[in-house]
């Protein structure tokens, strides 16, 4: 081989103790702000046809509308971009292994990735391997599905995109034109714009189906021609989550100085996390650099991507750190089934309440998911409220382990004790503390959907008071409700970022969420994203009402075994930096022809006007 | 209850095979292409038991059946049906490729393909392989008869298949197991105990019945227990519950054992250091008649010893004045610490001995005008001052143990057998602390002492007066000797691991790729990664790997390592955590070929990336190090051009370690490349508690113990939080 590198001596990493200066000018600013004051927005599932028109469109047109994080200018009000801000759309922009695939990685350099990324979120099973037929190789599927938790109704094989076409049992899954496989989703193109300029963003997406840039929207291609507008292509940033909940309060902090002076000693304590758990290229909190993907220097002479060897890698690596200032983004589309919710919650209700008084319904809720309806947290080692400021609405510096160790107040097994354990684990709290630190995800998810008029705790466009069930509609009625505000398409697209898959978000889920061992219960689940037929999900750790068993009736005759949140699709993806953005739209090399199965330009779209949500 | 079986078997795979590629020996599953092991691995592939199918084999059954206790949905009747060894924990069969492996001088150490079965079992094993053989001798047959040196017609006669079995079992390294001396019924009828009394406590203060109120009183609760009680003894299943659980010995005499092994090794180096001492010249009755010469020497001589000590005593609080030893910690990291300690001390002693001695001579001077007698007397001030650093320094190798802090809640609902373990620890750490610096204390009296008994001793004990000196004297002498010998232990330990660094550098350098580089480029992550667990919802977990040990020295050193690993899982970490990870069921080490190659077999709890993290984040890793850093991977020749290896490279080494202690598994990404590297895939599992996890058995086992016992009110809380 010949680019044999001085890797004679141990390239022990170095990681300063203090947290180093972030290269924000590099870094998308998706990373550092949810874009709080862009509340429309787009999130635009792509497929890439033509590798070198895509090129041509993501280096002419796109990367001037990417915002990098430095471009914030007031971090006091954050996501303001005043001046610099336009009345364009802004985007964020990430890539699948498939997506990068066809923009002319190669296999060499793929294998530098994160494994997960790199094998997806749902791997098809099909999928030659490298190795031939191995039959382990075929487990990579399942074995995914069972970290994930996407099994039974929540299988790849039922996604609408993302997934793969082969049910759990291994036979073929029956043709359906409108769900689109993992090997089709190759990019993800987040459009954002303020409230009231949902046109932009529809304009938008009209001029990338009437153009030939390259890439096409498949989803859009079946919604377009039925005449309405996707549902998940149009996302909101609101408070409140279908549910009713507050959604977003607890985000990690960066050691960032204009970040961290906002809040608390006690608050840092809690959420100050070392960047390097969300930006590749620094260090993280077990004080290492996470892995970051390089390419080979010879294939792309001229790209201004610093080497291995400057960025942590071993001395003398010449291989050039594509991951410095990016990230890997993980993307998923969680319905939410806002009347089994309903009923779970009445039930629940009825299991805790006391002699003679009505069922405690906003406290049941607030028992399965961890936190009231307002945020607040449901054990009383809460700081000073005036510690919260504007962009943290409510207080957050909380622990479990002195007030409440063992779930009186909040249930271990609630969703949000389970999602972020705090201080609780074992074996002492400070070592609990920094061991959740080291699995913490930034998250930056939005809804979809309209919110429910008949259903759930929130009436945004009436008083904004909060909602009670009518206890006047009979058990039929509402079942019917509940059925009805079933079926409509609404939810949450979830999003996150994390540097390293496996160990933080596949960690949050399989380890914390999904595990029915967790914290020494036995055998139960999270309500919230139990499967059907997960009967015992966690209540209470009240002494000895611990689970609830779902499939019993209550005395409404309710059934509350349906799944509260499915899956509707979902992928791996890389949010690069700026340099490395820049590199994917520059490379000459290897270029790939246009695929064989590309769709005719333009796109039928018909006359009308798409509905604006 | 005894202590439980446990079963290695080793047996050496046919010829027919061997390594694809040449030089070094690879485990890439694609690999193992050639007859006897791809018929032996789909043999046991096939040989799942039908009730697991549903949770091990994914390709037999949909992924998403969750595992249920006792279900048996195979209709395979050639299957091992592991469900019927009635006392089986768990068992698995997996598959380590041969190969070659370059010994310590040029020559090379040729490895065999082995099948390895790990079982572990209640009762005597004898007893174990005569069920095993009486149920399942045709699928052993079927298994083993791929192996050398099998009994042609074991099939006809069951004593020669016991036989081969027998001879082909190996020991262990070291065992560790998550439930000591709990039987496989046992383990269950705890789980339905507990199932049991929730139940019962569901129906009593459920919604059905809303009157109820939890009991708080301290009288309601004692009415609660002893209800509890009757369900149990009312319902035949749980009467084995009422028994009280015995622990097996080591579990018993932990404790007993570690003070006596603490005990012998102190008594070992007192024994150096009495040989050192003596070794200079002045035996023990010269130093005791040194110490009691400046004891009943002249009152100025004491006053002296007297104003030096105070004095050092004096400057060395000062210098510790408001600098914690964390604080003090964060200005110097790393070993320069100690360096600095000893040179400030050193400081210290010339200061004082310059002060004691002039104050000698001026004494002297002033007193009597005898030169000679001076100086004599000022080389005694300079013993006191050494001694003076001498403690200073173990004063401050005293502040250096940091307390962790206790748990907050101690005596809430959920005082957990390891908040106690930590609280007494602590306790423990603080006394021993206590005790140096009482120590130190006494020492610094001495001399005053000196002057009661020329004021006081004499009047009151008259011509008995001997008597309290000689006492004292003796623990003077034994003072020194003492500190004598922790120096010796700090040196000699601290030689050791220098040593062990310095070779590893050089080694490191010579022969081995860091793992940091593994950690970069992921190889055939696919087929990799798909070993990782053989799980979907499942609770346990099995996992196998196998490295290859180091040459020479460090093959001495990992079995020093294995050694005390054994030992401190066996009498220490024997409650349930080994090294504070609580979710292992079991984990074994299992030397080959004479100590080339290092198996690791463990059962655990869990995900696979969850357990391997608890690894590297809590203090299990300094035990792993130990272990790991003698070992290392080969590579194939396709991973060889991958990570651009040289012709010396033998392999990726564990992840380099600072001391043979530090560092290494705590680096994370490297560490999971290097057991990812390593991890051979398990063919056949069984475990019997598909639904339970460690601290779930733990939890239940104290339920059990704590129900027939006489409690405290907090206690009773805690035992009905629990259930």
């Amino acid at each position: 081989m010949t680019r044999n590198t001085g890797r004679k001596t141990c390239p022990l990493k170095t990681c300063p103790l203090t947290p180093e200066p972030v290269d924000w000018e590099n870094v998308q600013s998706l990373i550092r702000r949810p874009f709080r004051h862009w509340e429309a927005s787009a999130h635009m599932i792509l497929t890439i046809h033509d590798p070198a028109k895509a090129r041509d469109w993501l280096r002419d047109e796109l990367i001037d509308r990417v915002r990098f994080a430095n471009e914030i200018y007031d971090l006091e009000s954050p996501d303001h971009f005043g001046d610099k801000a336009g009345d364009v759309p802004h985007v964020a922009i990430a890539f699948t292994v498939t997506g990068l695939r066809k923009l002319g990685i190669s296999e060499d350099d793929l294998e530098t990735f994160d494994p997960a990324f790199v094998e997806g979120m749902a791997p098809d099973p099909k999928t030659p391997d490298t190795a031939g037929s191995n039959p382990i190789r075929q487990h990579g599927s399942t074995r995914r599905a069972g970290i994930l938790g996407d099994l039974h109704e929540n299988h790849a094989s039922n996604w609408t995109w993302g997934g793969i076409d082969t049910l759990p049992d291994g036979r073929d899954a029956p043709d359906d034109p409108d769900r689109i496989l993992c090997d089709q989703v190759d990019l993800l193109l987040m459009v954002f714009a303020e409230k009231d300029n949902r046109t932009a963003i529809c304009d938008f997406i009209r001029d990338l189906h009437t153009t030939d840039r390259g890439v096409h929207d498949p989803l859009a291609r079946v919604a377009w021609q039925r005449g309405d507008c996707p549902l998940h292509h149009q996302t909101n940033l609101t408070e409140r989550e279908h549910f009713g909940f507050l959604d977003g309060l607890s985000q990690p902090i960066f050691p960032d100085r204009a970040d961290a002076r906002k809040v608390s000693a006690r608050w840092r304590e809690f959420h100050e996390v070392r960047v390097g758990e969300f930006i590749l290229g620094y260090c993280n909190e077990r004080n290492e650099m996470p892995e970051s993907p390089s390419l080979t220097p010879e294939a792309y002479q001229g790209a201004d991507l610093p080497r291995r060897a400057e960025t942590g890698g071993a001395p003398g690596d010449m291989r050039l750190d594509f991951g410095k200032n990016g990230t890997y983004l993980v993307a998923r589309q969680l319905h939410q089934n806002v009347g089994t919710f309903d009923g779970l919650v009445a039930r629940a209700a009825e299991l805790i309440k006391a002699d003679h008084e009505p069922a405690p319904i906003p406290e049941a809720a607030g028992l399965l998911m961890g936190r009231g309806l307002d945020g607040e947290p449901l054990v009383p080692d809460h700081g000073d409220p005036k510690d919260a400021k504007a962009e943290y609405p409510t207080y957050n510096d909380y622990g479990f382990h002195q007030t409440d160790p063992s779930g009186l107040l909040c249930p271990i097994g609630s969703h949000v004790r389970r999602a972020n354990p705090r201080d609780s684990l074992e074996p002492n709290p400070d070592a609990a503390l920094s061991m959740a630190k080291q699995h913490r995800i930034l998250r930056r998810s939005r809804i979809y959907g309209d919110r429910s008029k008949r259903l759930g705790f929130w009436d945004e466009d009436g008083d904004g008071r909060r909602r009670m069930p009518d206890p006047t509609l009979s058990p039929d009625e509402r079942k019917q409700l509940r059925d009805a505000e079933d079926a409509e398409e609404r939810g949450l697209f979830f999003i996150c970022l994390n540097t390293d898959i496996a160990g933080q978000f596949e960690f949050i889920q399989d380890t914390w969420l999904n595990n029915p061992n967790f914290g020494d219960l036995e055998g139960e689940r999270d309500a919230i994203l139990a499967a059907s037929i997960d009967t015992k999900v966690s209540l209470t750790s009240m002494p000895f009402t611990r689970w609830m068993d779902r499939n019993e009736k209550d005395d409404r005759g309710d059934y509350i075994g349906k799944p509260v949140v499915e899956m509707r699709g979902g992928a791996y993806f890389f949010l690069p930096g700026r340099h490395a953005l820049q590199t994917l739209a520059d490379a000459s090399t290897s270029l790939r022809p246009r695929e064989p199965d590309a769709p005719a330009f333009p796109i039928q779209i018909p006359n009308e006007e798409p509905t604006d949500g | 209850m005894l202590e439980p079986g446990i079963l290695t078997i080793v047996a050496p795979i046919l010829e027919g095979w061997k390594a694809p590629s040449g030089e070094c020996l690879t485990h890439a599953p694609g690999d193992t292409s050639v007859p006897p092991i791809n018929s032996l691995t789909t043999l046991l592939r096939s040989q799942m038991d039908p009730g697991w199918l549903s949770y091990v084999n994914r390709q037999a059954l949909p992924p998403d059946e969750d595992p249920r206790d006792g279900q048996d949905t195979g209709t395979r009747q050639d299957a091992f049906r592991f469900g019927q060894l009635r006392g089986l924990h768990c068992c698995a069969f997996v598959v380590v490729p041969g190969g070659e492996k370059p010994g310590f001088l040029c020559e090379t150490v040729k490895l065999e393909a082995c099948l390895i079965m790990e079982a572990t079992f209640d009762g005597p094993l004898e007893g174990f392989l005569q069920d095993l053989i009486a149920t399942h001798s045709e699928q052993l047959v079927a298994i083993f008869g791929h192996c050398k040196g099998f009994p042609q017609n074991a099939h006809r006669h069951p004593e020669l298949l016991a036989d081969f079995l027998t001879r082909k079992a190996v020991g262990h390294s070291t065992y560790f197991s998550g439930i000591p001396g709990r039987s496989v019924s046992e383990i269950k009828t705890e789980a339905n105990l507990r199932r049991k009394l929730s139940g019962y406590l569901e129906t009593k203060f459920g919604p059905q019945n809303a009157s109820g109120t939890v009991p708080r009183p301290h009288a309601q609760m004692e009415v609660l227990q002893n209800e509890l009680r009757a369900v149990v003894r009312s319902d035949r299943e749980l009467r084995m519950a009422e028994e009280r659980p015995s622990d097996p010995w080591s579990v018993r005499n932990g404790t007993k054992v570690i003070t006596a092994a603490a005990l012998g090794l102190a008594a070992v180096f007192l024994l150096m250091a009495a040989w050192c001492v003596s070794a200079t010249g002045y035996g023990v009755f010269a130093i005791l008649a040194g110490v009691t010469h400046i004891l009943f020497a002249d009152p100025i001589l004491q006053l002296s010893a007297i104003a030096c000590l105070v004095g050092g005593w004096g400057v060395v609080r000062l210098l510790r004045w408001g600098v914690t030893p964390i604080a003090h910690q964060r200005l110097l990291r790393g070993k320069w610490y100690l360096v600095d300690e000893i040179l400030q001390l050193c400081l210290l002693g010339i200061h004082v001995g310059i002060i004691a001695f002039g104050l000698a001579v001026a004494l002297t001077y002033a007193g009597s005008g005898h030169v000679l007698g001076a100086a004599h007397w000022s080389v005694e001030i300079f013993g006191w001052i050494a001694i003076i650093a001498l403690a200073g320094f173990v004063m401050y190798e005293a502040l250096q143990i940091r307390v962790k802090p206790a748990r907050v809640v101690e005596d809430g609902p959920r005082a957990t057998l390891a908040s106690r373990w930590v609280r007494a620890r602590n306790q423990g750490i603080v006394d021993a602390m206590d005790l140096v610096r009482r120590l130190w204390c006494l020492l610094m009296w001495v001399p005053l002492l000196g002057i009661v008994d020329v004021i006081l001793l004499e009047p009151v004990f008259g011509r008995w007066v001997w008597l309290p000196m000689a006492l004292l004297a003796v623990a003077v002498t034994g003072a020194i000797y003492g500190l004598v010998a922790f120096v010796l232990f700090l040196g000699i330990k601290n030689a050791i691991l220098w040593f062990a660094s310095a070779l590893q550098w050089f080694e490191m350098r010579k022969a081995f790729l860091p793992a940091e580089t593994l950690a970069d480029r992921n190889l055939g992550h696919g087929e990799i990664w798909a070993r990782e667990e053989h799980r979907t919802h499942l609770n346990q977990n099995h996992f196998a790997s196998m490295t290859l040990v180091k040459s020479f020295p460090r093959m001495l050193y990992l079995r020093l390592a294995l050694w005390l690993v054994n030992f401190l899982a066996r009498y220490v970490d024997n409650k349930g955590k080994l090294g504070g990870i609580p979710t292992i069921f079991s984990a074994r080490w299992v030397l080959l070929d004479k100590g080339h190659r290092l198996i690791f077999l463990t059962n655990y709890v869990g995900a696979w990336d969850s357990y391997l993290g608890e690894f590297s984040d809590l203090n299990a890793y300094i035990g792993v190090n130990a272990i790991w850093t003698n070992t290392y991977v080969p590579l194939s020749a396709s991973d060889r051009d991958k990570l651009q290896a040289e012709k010396h490279h033998r392999g990726v080494s564990f992840p380099s370690s600072s001391l043979l202690l530090f560092k290494g598994a705590a680096l994370e990404q490297p560490f999971k490349a290097y057991v990812r590297q390593s991890q051979l895939e398990t063919l056949c599992w069984y475990g019997a508690y598909p639904n339970l996890s460690v601290p779930n058995m733990n939890d239940n086992s104290r339920i059990r113990r704590d129900l027939f016992r006489d409690l405290s009110t907090p206690e009773r809380a805690a035992l009905l939080q629990r259930i």
